[in-house]
C-alpha cells in the first residue's frame, strides 16, 4: 500500500492516474470526520481520474493512517497537507475538494496558503463557526454510545456485521483513546478575515435540504468568488447519494479552470 | 502469442487464474476467521456476502493493480460505475472484467 510519513505519521494515501500525453491538473480531496479516502475513491475520484490526476489520503486517526493520541487540530490537519504536497511533489496550485468536516482543513489551508490552491470545490463542507466544534463533539460522544450494542464478527457461527463493528472499533477508539474530541471542542471560528482571505474561486456543491445551510450562505458572504451549486432533493450525503452529478460539476469546474489558464 | 486470440481453453485457464487470484486477495483482506464456513465464488458479493469496507475495497483494488500491472485498468473500469454497482460488486464481475481485459491485451 502506499504510505508516506509526514509530521512523523504514517498516511495511507491513494493517487490516481491514468495515461494522457496532456498535462492534467492535481485534484487534491480532503475527507470527512469518521470517514477515510474510500468515501472519494468509491464516489468521484476514480471518474475524475480520466481527466485530473487525483490524489487521496486518510487524514490523521482515520482509515488506514496512523492514529496519534493527540494532535487533532485545525493546524495539524492543515500542516498534514501541506507536507503531502511535498512529498507528492506537487509544486503547481491544486485543485481542492472538501468534504463534511474536509472543509475545515479545505478552507484553513486555502486561507494560510493562498498561492497553492488554484480553486476550492466544498462539497457539502463545513465552515468552523462558533459552538461548531462543541457540537460535533457531543455528536460524536453520542454517537459512540449507540455502539455499544453492536455484535462481533459472528453470532452463531454466522458471520454477521462485521463491517459495523469494525467501524465502530476504529472510531470507537479515535474518540475514547484520543485528544480528537476536545481538539474539535477548541476549534477557532472562522473570522471575517479568514474568509475574505480566501483568494482562489470556491464552487460550492450542497444538497437543498442540508442541515449545515447557514455555511454556505456565511461562505457565499464573504469568499469572493464563490459559486454556489444546490442539488435539489439531496441532503448532506450527496457525495454518496448523487455522486453523479457531483462528478459532473466537479469536471466542468476544471475544464472551466483550464480554459481560463490558457486564456 | 501478443495479438493473437486466446483458444476458449486458454480463456479458461486464465479465468481459472484470475479467479484464484482474486479469493486470494480477498481471503488476506478479510480474514481466514471471517470466511471459516464460507466458500467464496463468483456469486459472492463484496459487500452483502464479505461485508467488505470500503477502504477494503481500496486496498482490494491497489493488490488488483500490483498484480496485473497495466493490463488490467481498474481505475477506468470503477470510473465507469455508480456507487450501487461497486457496493454491489461480485467476485465473478471482476473475475470477467481481469479476462476481459488480458484478452484484449493479448493475453
Amino acid at each position: 500500500m502506499a504510505f508516506v510519513t509526514v509530521n512523523g505519521l504514517n498516511f495511507h494515501t491513494q493517487v490516481l492516474k491514468t495515461e494522457s500525453d496532456r498535462a492534467r491538473p492535481a485534484v487534491v480531496m480532503v475527507h470527512g470526520l469518521t470517514a477515510n479516502l474510500a468515501a472519494y475513491y468509491c464516489t468521484i475520484a476514480n471518474g475524475l481520474a480520466q481527466v485530473a490526476d487525483v490524489y487521496l489520503y486518510d487524514q490523521r486517526g482515520h482509515g488506514l493512517t496512523e492514529m496519534p493520541t493527540s494532535g487533532y487540530g485545525e493546524s495539524d490537519y492543515v500542516a498534514d497537507l501541506r507536507g503531502l504536497l511535498d512529498s507528492w511533489g506537487l509544486d503547481e496550485p491544486i485543485h481542492l475538494v472538501s468534504n463534511s468536516f474536509g472543509g475545515i482543513t479545505a478552507l484553513a489551508f486555502a486561507r494560510d496558503y493562498p498561492t497553492h490552491v488554484a480553486s476550492l470545490v466544498l462539497i457539502e463542507s463545513l465552515l468552523s463557526t462558533e459552538g461548531l466544534g462543541d457540537h460535533l463533539a457531543r455528536e460524536l460522544a453520542a454517537w459512540l454510545q449507540t455502539g455499544n450494542a453492536v455484535p462481533g464478527y459472528k453470532r452463531d457461527g454466522v458471520a454477521v456485521h462485521r463491517k459495523l463493528a469494525r467501524q465502530k472499533r476504529q472510531w470507537g477508539r479515535l474518540i475514547r483513546k484520543t485528544s480528537l474530541l476536545s481538539d474539535i471542542s477548541n476549534l477557532t471560528p472562522f473570522a471575517t478575515a479568514d474568509l475574505k482571505a480566501i483568494s482562489c474561486p470556491a464552487l460550492a456543491i450542497y444538497g437543498s435540504s442540508t442541515p449545515v445551510i447557514d455555511h454556505i450562505r456565511i461562505l457565499e458572504r464573504y469568499v469572493a468568488k464563490f459559486d454556489l451549486h444546490v442539488i435539489e432533493g439531496a441532503g448532506h450525503s450527496i457525495m454518496v447519494d448523487r455522486s453523479s452529478e457531483v462528478e459532473e460539476l466537479i469536471r466542468d469546474r476544471l475544464a472551466d479552470q483550464s480554459t481560463l489558464v490558457k486564456s | 502469442m501478443l495479438g493473437q486470440k486466446p483458444r476458449s481453453d486458454e480463456l479458461s485457464d486464465v479465468a481459472t487464474s484470475a479467479r484464484e487470484s482474486v479469493v486470494e486477495m480477498l481471503t488476506v483482506i478479510v480474514g481466514e476467521d471471517y470466511l471459516e464456513g464460507i466458500e467464496i465464488d463468483d456469486d459472492t458479493r463484496f459487500d452483502l456476502d464479505l461485508e467488505i469496507e470500503s477502504i477494503e475495497f481500496v486496498t482490494f483494488a491497489e493488490m488488483l493493480v500490483k498484480r496485473y500491472g497495466d493490463q488490467v485498468n481498474f481505475i477506468a473500469w470503477l470510473g465507469e460505475k455508480e456507487l450501487d454497482d461497486i457496493i454491489g460488486i461480485s467476485v465473478g464481475e471482476v473475475v470477467d472484467f481481469i479476462v476481459a481485459s488480458l484478452e484484449a491485451k493479448g493475453g
